[in-house]
């Protein structure tokens, strides 16, 4: 569908283009708030105030060209993890509480986290040795003194 | 009373299309106030989305008709849509000259309508739940 002739329903000017958008995408996605896109997704965007268009077209894509950045950057942080902190991927998948083969398929691809795993996982990759620790089930929480007593 | 622009039956005729994979049917032009929307509500994908909006529109009947107006010279045509996946919806479109549907409007009422019937629709989302986007 052509829009370069379509008024944009946010500001009302004649001025659709087709742009590859790359980076922040500032909208929400399932449960993520917003999305770094690591792919380019080529879209109906207004010159004038920024604003993108769907087509009917757009909507499998918007949603594939997601998925597909979220799955890169979550297979990039278990790799990291798994790298810095040393420890296999089945003791990652222990430590936070997930299985072994779902992890694996994050590893692989082939799957997409909610975004609190996501962010979870972001947020070990930037520390992973002291991160790693915490995580553990075992971790001894009265020898750190940790817990509150009445 | 005043009675809406585009013919309801024929709007519901070219969504069917789209729905049906016409990829000329139609298209969003404020996406934040439709698709993004309805992904903050319901935190789901572009394409449940956009159907869960097509879905919406298949349901519209002349009794929710709102009003119609003027928007940047064009007229669109305004309707309430109740009790639709737990909430009432505003919605809002026009079709182009070259027949083309364009939705510009689907999401949770954010304050109470009066429809031009006078059933009243009232607001079924808190302040919280309305986008930050929309509040600024």
């Amino acid at each position: 569908m052509n829009l370069s002739n379509k008024r944009c329903g946010e500001c009302g000017a004649k001025s659709y283009e087709k742009k590859a958008i790359q980076g922040k995408w500032n909208k929400p996605w399932k449960d993520f708030p917003s999305i770094f896109l690591t792919r380019d997704l080529e879209l109906w965007v207004c010159k004038s105030c920024k604003s993108y268009a769907i087509t009917p077209e757009d909507s499998s894509r918007i949603d594939k060209a997601i998925e597909e950045s979220i799955q890169s950057q979550t297979a990039q942080f278990l790799e990291i993890i798994h790298s810095k902190s040393g420890q296999k991927y089945e003791s990652i998948a222990h430590r936070l509480g997930y299985s072994s083969a779902y992890i694996s398929s994050l590893k692989n691809k082939n799957k997409t986290p909610a975004f609190k795993l996501w962010n979870q996982l972001k947020s070990i990759a930037i520390a992973p040795e002291s991160e790693m620790e915490k995580l553990d089930p075992d971790y001894d929480i009265i020898k750190n003194n940790l817990l509150l007593r009445a | 009373m005043q009675s809406p622009k585009y013919d309801l039956d024929m709007v519901k005729t070219t969504v069917s299309s789209w729905l049906k994979g016409n990829y000329e049917s139609g298209w969003f032009s404020a996406p934040s106030c439709s698709i993004d929307y309805v992904i903050h509500i319901f935190n789901c994908t572009n394409s449940t989305a956009e159907k869960i909006v097509l879905e919406g529109l298949m349901k519209l009947e002349t009794k929710n008709y709102y009003q119609r107006k003027s928007m940047w010279g064009d007229i669109v045509d305004e309707y309430g849509l109740s009790n639709y996946l737990g909430h009432n919806w505003y919605v809002k479109f026009m079709v182009g000259e070259d027949k083309v549907l364009e939705e510009i409007s689907f999401h949770p009422c954010e304050k109470d309508m009066v429809l031009a019937n006078g059933k009243v629709l009232f607001t079924t989302i808190d302040d919280h739940m309305i986008p930050a986007w929309r509040k600024n």
